[in-house]
């Protein structure tokens, strides 16, 4: 019963990591309709930075974030402004370009730091905390669950309240309306874009710590975030979180009960169970 | 204050609208009509330059607005209510009108607007925490026309904001017209129906296929003959 509970636990703590690198897919998706299946890849471009800033600077992943998020989020505006936009009405094109900037960071990543597992030490390695009396976490974990959850409430805050919010979710509802009362719509796009990617190196860093990262993780990320973003009805962003939740869970359970392989595909099986059931997701698509 | 030479446009390789100019005068209420598919959107589209395009110039207060983008057109001070209405479903009316008046001059100007289009449309004061997408037609309609307003333009266009709604809403929406040219608005309205719209526009633009047909005083319109046999179907 106690490993039960640990493995909920833990679950909980990464899973709403997940949902934050489904949110930012999410977010994408919400204001162009462009599913990026470069992300897992970008985000593991975030986790070299750290790394690449620890070997050089000797900085700890918390620490090195801000300089891998602006970084990314200018990076990620320009290929959005001058690869994705021009060519954004032809959905297929824009499919196949991430999928071939997949190919790129993956290859990019093995040339400068070839096929090895590497580590970034940060300040909370081995750190762990204990819940109640019968389970131990990572206090890493501890730390990505707080910080998911701090950065969506500012995220649902600055959408919901706020003029720019406002003009995000009128993009996301009907473009041509929103340009006829004065938003730039693709400012507006790119503005949420580099966000995006703002969000998805704060979930790099949080999953550096504590765990050992390769070049060729991104594909794994990337569906790790499919699942939730499709759960969540792709623009949810609130239930793309809990989904993320979900899909977590699951996977520390699977990982107990069942040995290897078997215990990965627990999340795929949910996934498939849920989809069957609830085929517009767990809680339909509002926005 | 709008003057429109020689536009030509099109989707592709079909073009939809040739040689088409069209001027409207400052405190005028301009009536752009004929068929379905006759251009009349597209035309309007052009005009807030949703839809792109490359030959003739369009001139807004005397500014070559001909190659703005649209948030540029709105910021300019036209202000278009969509065919269709095109509300954002998911929010609430309160939401939609504090949108209309997103650009950066109207955002000083929002709370005393939004009053004054309670005013205009008392029933979108009772309805401000509902969401747009379950209001009844006519409501959306007035919604569309309040959020329109919120920017401040000089010029509102109203593409068929008739349509499809009942005779009870349709005469609410145009007494709100007619109370907003009163207050020295200026106003371009796109209608099908030339019976009603001859009545309530001072001079109007009949399109037909992509071209413009016959111009002219509604008044002297209403009584040609041959647009009576034409358009009127008497």
């Amino acid at each position: 019963m106690d490993i039960l509970f640990q493995a909920i636990i833990q679950g909980v703590l990464i899973g709403s990591t997940y949902g934050l690198i489904a949110l930012s897919m999410g977010l994408i998706y919400s204001v162009s309709g462009i599913t990026n299946f470069a992300h897992g890849d970008l985000m593991v471009l975030c986790m070299f930075g750290a790394y690449a800033l620890f070997a050089i600077l000797g900085l700890d992943p918390y620490i090195s974030i801000l300089l891998v998020a602006p970084t990314i989020a200018i990076a990620t505006f320009v290929l959005y402004k001058y690869l994705i936009q021009p060519i954004s009405s032809q959905q297929l094109m824009v499919i196949q370009l991430t999928l071939g900037l997949m190919f790129v960071i993956q290859n990019l990543l093995l040339m400068a730091y070839g096929g090895n597992f590497q580590r970034v030490p940060s300040v909370l390695d081995g750190d762990v905390m204990i819940v109640g009396d019968f389970a131990v976490i990572q206090s890493s974990l501890f730390v990505s669950f707080v910080t998911t959850w701090a950065l969506a409430a500012v995220l649902f805050w600055l959408l919901g309240r706020t003029d720019f919010g406002r003009s995000v979710r009128a993009v996301h509802q009907n473009a041509r309306a929103a340009a006829l009362v004065g938003v730039n719509v693709r400012r507006t796009q790119l503005i949420v874009v580099s966000l995006s990617a703002v969000i998805l190196a704060v979930s790099a860093s949080l999953l550096v710590s504590g765990r050992a990262i390769h070049p060729s993780e991104g594909l794994h990320y990337t569906v790790v975030a499919l699942m939730p973003f499709v759960l969540g009805g792709m623009s949810n962003l609130l239930s793309i979180l809990i989904s993320g939740t979900i899909i977590g869970v699951a996977e520390t359970v699977g990982n107990v009960y069942l040995n290897g392989p078997l215990g990965f595909a627990v999340p795929y099986i949910v996934f498939i169970l849920i989809l069957i059931f609830r085929p517009q997701g767990l809680f339909g698509a509002r926005s | 204050m709008l003057e429109l030479t020689g536009l030509y446009a099109g989707y592709g390789d079909l073009e939809v609208l040739r040689d088409v100019s069209l001027t409207i005068g400052q405190g005028e209420i301009v009536g752009l009509l004929g068929a379905n598919n006759a251009g009349k959107t597209t035309l309007v589209n052009c005009i807030s330059r949703i839809i792109p395009w490359q030959r003739g110039v369009c001139k807004f207060e005397g500014r070559d607005i001909s190659r703005l983008a649209p948030h540029e057109v709105t910021e300019c001070g036209i202000s278009q209510v969509p065919e269709g209405r095109q509300l954002f479903p998911a929010m609430t009316v309160w939401e939609n009108l504090m949108m209309g008046g997103f650009p950066g001059k109207a955002r000083t100007q929002r709370a005393k607007t939004i009053e004054y289009v309670f005013g205009l449309f008392p029933r979108l004061l009772e309805r401000r925490t509902q969401l747009a997408g379950t209001l009844s037609g006519g409501e959306q309609q007035m919604l569309a026309i309040g959020r329109a307003l919120m920017s401040g333009p000089r010029l509102l266009v109203l593409d068929e904001p008739s349509l499809g709604l009942s005779p009870r809403f349709v005469q609410t929406i145009f007494e709100a017209m007619a109370a907003l040219h009163r207050e020295g608005l200026t106003i371009l309205l796109v209608e099908q129906n030339l019976n009603v719209a001859l009545k309530s526009v001072q001079r109007c633009y009949v399109l037909e296929r992509g071209e413009v047909a016959i111009s002219g005083r509604a008044e002297d319109m209403r009584h040609d003959p041959a647009v009576r046999k034409a358009y009127l179907g008497n």
